[in-house]
């Protein structure tokens, strides 16, 4: 039988949950950023594609289950890792000289709660009704006689707002970074060892962490001054 | 040359330890780290003080006895360098250095600058070595290593166990250590029947001893003075899901000491 308890309780094992959880969400980052280039194609491009995804109500559920699982999964279990980490070193030092970690390393537990915030916020914003015209979104709307959200008009009515424009632009810098160190750590974690394997799988996943935050920066950006309405 | 020195003083492991300074006005630069302080201790002996407690032994850099932090550098600046094998050349004349013990709730400070490490020890306990049988010795060709395993698992056998990897992460892990020891008998035959049973005893004894998990930073793999890389805690990680997820049930708690 596996012992998933022992499993999550161990520092290999969760760092293990670590890894698969944040694969999930990570793979889910890089879809979602090539959706949002959609929105360059025009309203028409960008709401096929939102209705599209609409289609199938199930596997929409389905979809929302499993990435739900995994924040869940990563968040909480991010938890015991940080309270094993402070209790593992009660006394901090009096001078601390990094020089083998990272920034992006040494600040997951920063970008961590940025991208936590971003996604409730976003999902607020974008993906859950909200009731009438509140703060979180200026003017939410269905597309016309569909299920479907007006995500073009959604989207560019939000991020045309500074405000939310450049709070996204600077969450998604933020997810860069935390997807940057993932992508570093997440093949060690998951035992890949080879120095080869590891430096393809490395690379592959950077270059993705690029491609999600500079793609959705651009976004932002070309909403924000107004190439995109 | 004259080098100040901000030196953590504790009597021992319950009381509450604190900074005193001291400087000294003519080290040689052809010192070793570990020189210069014998010749503080022997100013402090004569002025009736208590001498900074610390660890050594080969002086070497082999045995893995030295071990404590130069400002936030365990063994100090140097790559690949034990602080035995340290020389006062490496330091510029007027600086400040603070010597802090190494850090960690599972290396309780004895007094000053010496940690009590015997956890690496218990992790060993559980594991780290092979059960052969007595006998007569097999033929030298008859087990055959590839050159890529040997070299890989002869560079994780050069840890010394100093505790320095414990004492650069930033999260008081001691994976790096507990991967060397895992790997070098991992990589090669004789390993292979205890292989999954050895992982889990030894990374569950890690963390019960206190050590905090892997955020793969990499700070160990810099301050360790024999190179050990990285690349050996995936390792063990992914023996330690491959036994978990595909090995053995039994696993753990054997008869064996383990
Ligand atoms: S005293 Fe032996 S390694 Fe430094």
């Amino acid at each position: 039988m596996i012992d998933v308890g022992r499993i999550w309780r161990s520092s290999a094992g969760a760092k293990a949950v670590m890894a698969v959880s944040g694969m999930i969400l990570f793979g889910f980052t890089v879809v979602h950023m090539l959706g949002n280039l959609n929105v360059f194609l025009g309203r028409e491009a960008m709401n096929d594609y939102g209705a599209f995804l609409h289609e199938v109500p199930d596997l929409l559920l389905v979809t929302r289950v499993v990435l739900l699982t995994a924040l869940v999964a990563h968040v909480v279990t991010n938890i015991k890792l940080m309270q094993d980490s402070a209790k593992a070193r009660p006394q901090a030092y009096k001078v601390v000289t990094p020089k083998g970690s990272t920034l992006y390393s040494r600040t997951m537990r920063i970008s961590g709660p940025i991208v936590l915030t971003f996604i409730v916020l976003h999902l607020l914003n974008l993906t859950f009704h909200p009731v009438g015209k509140n703060w979180l979104h200026p003017d939410f709307r269905l597309q016309a006689g569909g299920h479907a959200p007006d995500a073009f008009h959604n989207l560019t009515t939000l991020l045309s707002q500074p405000l939310w424009g450049i709070f996204y632009v600077l969450a998604n810098l933020g997810l860069g970074l935390h997807l940057f160190h993932g992508a570093f750590a997440m093949f060690r974690s998951l035992g890949v060892s080879g120095d080869r394997q590891l430096g393809s799988a490395r690379m592959a996943a950077t270059g993705l962490a690029v491609a999600v935050s500079g793609g959705n920066v651009l976004l932002a950006l070309a909403i924000l001054v107004g190439l995109v309405k | 040359m004259k080098i100040t020195l901000q030196v953590w003083r504790q009597a021992d492991k319950s009381s509450a330890g604190n900074f005193e300074s001291y400087t000294l006005d003519s080290v040689s630069e052809h010192m070793s780290f570990l020189e210069m302080l014998d010749v503080l201790n022997e100013e402090l002996s004569v002025q009736g003080k208590e001498p900074v407690a610390f660890e050594h032994d080969c002086r070497e850099g082999i045995c893995g006895s030295c071990g404590f932090v130069i400002n936030g550098r365990p063994h100090g600046p140097n790559p690949k360098t034990t602080v035995c094998q340290l020389h006062m050349r490496s330091f510029k004349d007027g600086d400040q250095l603070v010597l802090e013990p190494f850090r960690a709730a599972a290396f309780p400070v004895i007094k000053d600058l010496v940690v009590d490490r015997s956890a690496l020890d218990r992790i060993i306990q559980h594991g780290g070595y092979v059960s052969v049988n007595t006998g007569n010795p097999q033929d030298a060709n008859a087990l055959l290593v590839s050159k890529d395993d040997s070299d890989k698992a002869m560079d994780a056998a050069a840890c010394i166990g100093c505790g320095a990897c414990v004492a650069a992460c930033p999260n008081a892990s001691g994976s790096l250590f507990t991967s060397a020891k895992i790997s070098h008998l991992a990589l090669l035959p004789q390993g292979q029947p205890e292989r999954e049973r050895r992982v889990v005893a030894m990374l569950e004894q890690h963390d019960a001893e206190g050590f905090g998990p892997c955020s793969q930073h990499g700070e160990c793999e810099v301050a360790c003075p024999k190179g050990i890389k990285l690349t050996n805690i995936a390792r063990m990680n992914g023996d330690y899901l491959w036994a978990q997820l595909l090995g053995s049930p039994r696993v753990g708690g054997s008869a064996d000491g383990g």
